[in-house]
């Protein structure tokens, strides 16, 4: 049976208090044993209060670090999520500025540097196959001059997606500069090209380009064509393109010229 | 209190600080080698303001590119104009852009999401 702790507390002071027991041997020793007793509680008592200020100070901290650690995991998720779209956004930027830098904006043919890059792989990679074909439109200046730079462009444009149509798979198309375009022929068999190159010429001088207000431009072009030969560099293939050219020009125009050097 | 004024760099922004009217100016691309090191006055400046003063504080930015460095510094500094704002203080974020650029405008509605104060996004020709 539990001892009633209360009853037995107010047994002892009263028998503590009570003057009959002064001369009691025991009531010392009992006066004694109550002073530790009553310590002990106190020390009990201290050390609850102490550990459960421990315990409450923990939980908090624990709590403190359990906020901050959130923040920050919501913070990095957040900069993350928003460095990934700087990211994209520059990448895109990028490809942008890229594919701008290698087109003609007027034609939308390749430009200069795409087809150097172009030339330089087809170099790398199978340049014995490599046939060049430098296109010059005849008298394009005559057409700046007698129907204005806008008709001009529009040839240009129409010429540049015709010549695009007659290359088909042949080859690779770029506007090489002013009213000049570059063909890279790929194609093994030097017959076909050549065959595309006549049909090139003859494409163009049949063809009626309708321009701004139903104007019919007729035109013509010049093709100086070079073949791949052993210690050919692109620099001499291209300087072998244009010396053709020239003497397709010399010879009359509305042709093409293969350089035999 | 002193104010700062930073001229921009290719990589860092024109950092502008007036107390008298409580206006912070940001403008340009940020990509410091170090942002952290690069952000510590403005980040002092902002303490020392909300701090020492009690007007209002408004930030008037156009960044375009921020980088991973940078967005933390930003976050931090909004993070204290929310505590600020959350203690009664009237703070604002004036977040421009270039209507030409919507991506701008999209990354600053990031930054908004978790403010509760004024942040306004602002389309300029």
């Amino acid at each position: 049976m539990k001892p009633n702790i209360k009853d037995l507390e107010s047994r002892v002071l009263s028998v503590l208090e009570d003057i009959e027991h002064n001369d009691n041997p025991v009531r010392d020793v009992l006066a004694e044993l109550w002073q530790y007793n009553q310590e002990q509680w106190q020390r009990v008592e201290q050390m609850v209060r102490v550990s459960d200020a421990y315990q409450d100070m923990m939980m908090k901290r624990e709590k403190t670090l359990g906020e901050r650690f959130d923040k920050h995991i919501r913070q990095l998720e957040k900069i993350t999520r928003i460095s990934d779209r700087y990211q994209t956004a520059l990448r895109e930027a990028n490809l942008e500025l890229e594919h701008a830098s290698l087109m003609d904006t007027l034609t939308g043919l390749p430009n200069r540097r795409k087809m150097l890059r172009t030339l330089k792989r087809e170099y790398d990679h199978r340049r014995q196959h490599i046939k060049l074909g430098m296109i010059d439109i005849d008298y394009f200046k005559r057409i700046n001059d007698a129907h204005g730079h806008l008709v001009g462009d529009e040839v240009l444009i129409a010429v540049g997606h015709l010549i695009e149509q007659t290359v088909g798979d042949l080859g690779h198309v770029a506007r090489w500069g002013g009213e000049e375009f570059l063909v890279v022929f790929t194609h093994k068999n030097a017959d076909d090209v050549e065959i595309c190159v006549n049909n090139l010429v003859r494409e163009i001088q049949e063809a009626r380009f309708d321009v701004l207000d139903g104007q019919i431009i007729q035109t013509s072009i010049s093709i100086g064509l070079s073949h791949y030969q052993e210690g050919d560099t692109i620099d001499s293939l291209l300087t072998r393109a244009d010396d053709a050219l020239y003497d397709a020009k010399n010879s009359g125009r509305n042709r093409f010229h293969i350089s035999h050097k | 209190m002193n104010d700062l004024k930073i001229e921009a760099t290719q990589s860092t922004p024109l950092i502008e600080t007036d107390a008298g009217r409580g206006i912070i100016y940001m403008e340009g691309d940020s990509y410091p080698e170090n942002s952290f090191e690069y952000y510590s006055d403005l980040v002092a400046w902002v303490d020392q303001y909300l701090k020492e003063q009690t007007r209002p504080l408004s930030l008037e930015l156009t960044l375009l590119y921020l980088n991973t460095s940078s967005i933390k510094v930003m976050m931090d500094i909004f993070d204290e104009l929310e505590e600020a704002h959350h203690a009664g203080r009237e703070v604002t974020v004036n977040w421009h852009y270039d209507l030409d650029n919507e991506r701008v405008a999209e990354l600053a509605e990031e930054f908004k999401e978790d403010c509760s104060f004024a942040f306004n996004i602002i389309g300029q020709e």
